[in-house]
């Protein structure tokens, strides 16, 4: 017999499995639009269409509705052959069958145009093959979309909680297995996998942009107030004149007349210490007065430059005992503004001090924190802290 | 004209002249027929026409197990499907030749 031809016989196993589903999907809808109908009409009227219609995908491929219309256009064209009455019009039976032609109508259109238009066709070739890719990255989705719902703190696709990943490997497993067929083939099917579909995607567009923005607020860093050197808080300075003497009690303003203080004054003062400061003879409190009598039992106070900032330690080993003199400077003897007022002491005794490098500028003359508006700053009547 | 009113007309006699040449599964009298030059025939038109000349017993009905995949429900004229064809293609014939008669001498009238 030349009728038993076109068989799917050599096709690969896994195209089968794909057919048989759509086969069983399109008949089962058949089915259920014939579901007024006794059963052993209904056995009668669709016996055999497994084969034929199978066989017919082998032939033209895609989707059955492209081929045949939607499976309720079948059922009437089917009953009307047949001599079977038009179905009942009962309001919820027509209304649940009108929304799963609609859909299988809509996915019809899609599938006409793909047809219809060769680069889309080879696209869709292209895009088969990596459908279980799609399947994980939307399980992902859905999964970070669970955990978000049932109050989790996930704000990234891949969980960092136990609880976000047991959520997650929920998701991709039912993902991957409902892409693979899992559950009935009924009309449902196709709009619940457009739903989860719709969802995992936006959840995988929404949640690396949030995980980001919450990112750039954790690095920023505020900038150090205060003075500093080398990208640090400078916790003391101390003065040598051009002999190496070291002075003491010597007021630095900066280039705009003000006066300079560290970035360890407001620490100390929030310990419930007194802020350091010198008065003048016009009892006004200054409070850039160097060095700093910063000293607790002998041992000169300073910042820990390995302990956390914000908390003030008092370290003897890290800490330069300033000599009370070094070696004076040779070149200069002129002590005007033409020549730099400060450079980089000979070398300090224990090598580990940081010389402040200055610019050479002319000494403040009217420093703008001089309340009584005198022509030069006042003279320091006290030493005592 | 629309192919699709006037097949719907003659749509028992056309499955049962094709399974009268050999029997056959509902795809393949659908493909017999589009290959005859039924082309817009509709598959659920002919398995609901199968259908219901089965029912009427002009036709014989068996299943063909296949090695692999569902099994194929196969047709084929009995003796009653035999006449029915005889006396439906003599219908027809007297049909057509009414028809044709008519157009014809409609188109001789015209020129």
């Amino acid at each position: 017999m030349s009728t038993t031809t076109g068989a799917p016989a050599g096709a690969p196993t896994g195209a089968d499995d794909e057919v048989a589903r759509e086969v069983t999907r399109y008949v089962a809808a058949v089915r259920t639009a014939l579901a007024d109908r006794p059963d052993d009409e209904v056995d009668d009227l669709t016996g055999g269409m497994e084969a034929d219609l199978t066989e017919l995908l082998a032939e033209r491929g895609g989707l059955l509705e492209s081929a045949l219309g939607s499976p309720l256009d079948y059922s009437i064209e089917l009953r009307s052959a047949a001599g079977v009455p038009p179905a009942p019009s009962k309001v919820p039976a027509v209304r649940t069958i009108d929304l799963g032609a609609w859909w299988a109508r809509r996915t019809a259109q899609v599938v006409g145009v793909r047809d219809r238009h060769r680069w889309l066709s080879g696209a869709w070739g292209f895009l088969v093959p990596l459908r279980p890719v799609w399947w994980v990255l939307r399980g992902l989705g859905l999964g970070a979309v669970c955990s978000e719902l049932s109050g989790g703190q996930e704000t990234t696709l891949l969980p960092s909680s136990l609880r976000g990943m047991v959520i997650t490997v929920a998701t991709v497993g039912f993902s991957v297995l409902f892409g693979r067929g899992l559950g009935p083939a009924n009309r449902w099917r196709g709009a619940l996998g457009a739903v989860l579909g719709v969802v995992g995607l936006v959840a995988l567009v929404i949640f690396p942009i949030a995980a980001r923005q919450v990112d750039y607020v954790d690095t920023s860093v505020p900038p150090p107030d205060g003075l500093s050197f080398a990208g640090q808080p400078v916790d003391n300075v101390y003065v040598y004149d051009r002999e190496g003497r070291r002075l003491e009690d010597v007021r630095l303003f900066d280039a705009q007349g003000r006066s300079l203080v560290l970035q360890r004054t407001t620490d100390v003062v929030d310990q419930g210490r007194t802020l350091p400061g010198v008065s003048d003879v016009y009892g006004q409190w200054w409070t850039n007065v160097f060095p700093r009598p910063w000293t607790v039992g002998g041992t000169p106070y300073a910042r820990n430059p390995q302990a956390d900032p914000s908390s003030p330690v008092f370290a003897g080993a890290d800490v330069w005992s300033p000599p009370p003199s070094v070696a004076p400077l040779v070149s200069g003897p002129t002590s005007s503004a033409t020549t730099p007022a400060a450079v980089p002491s000979g070398r300090p005794g224990e090598g580990s001090a940081r010389a402040l490098a200055l610019s050479p500028t002319s000494s403040p003359s009217t420093p703008s924190a001089t309340a009584t508006g005198a022509t030069s700053t006042a003279p320091v009547t006290s030493l005592a802290r | 004209m629309e192919t699709t009113q006037l097949v719907k007309g003659v749509l028992d006699l056309a499955v049962l002249a094709v399974v009268a040449q050999e029997d056959g599964y509902g795809y393949d009298i659908v493909r017999r027929l589009r290959a005859a030059g039924l082309e817009d025939v509709g598959d659920a038109s002919v398995y609901g026409t199968l259908r219901r000349l089965f029912n009427a017993g002009a036709l014989t009905s068996y299943v063909v197990p296949s090695e692999e995949g569902p099994h194929r429900k196969y047709y084929g004229l009995n003796a009653q499907g035999r006449s029915q064809l005889e006396l439906e293609g003599k219908t027809w014939r007297t049909f057509a030749a009414v028809m044709e008669d008519l157009v014809t001498t409609a188109e001789g009238a015209g020129r």
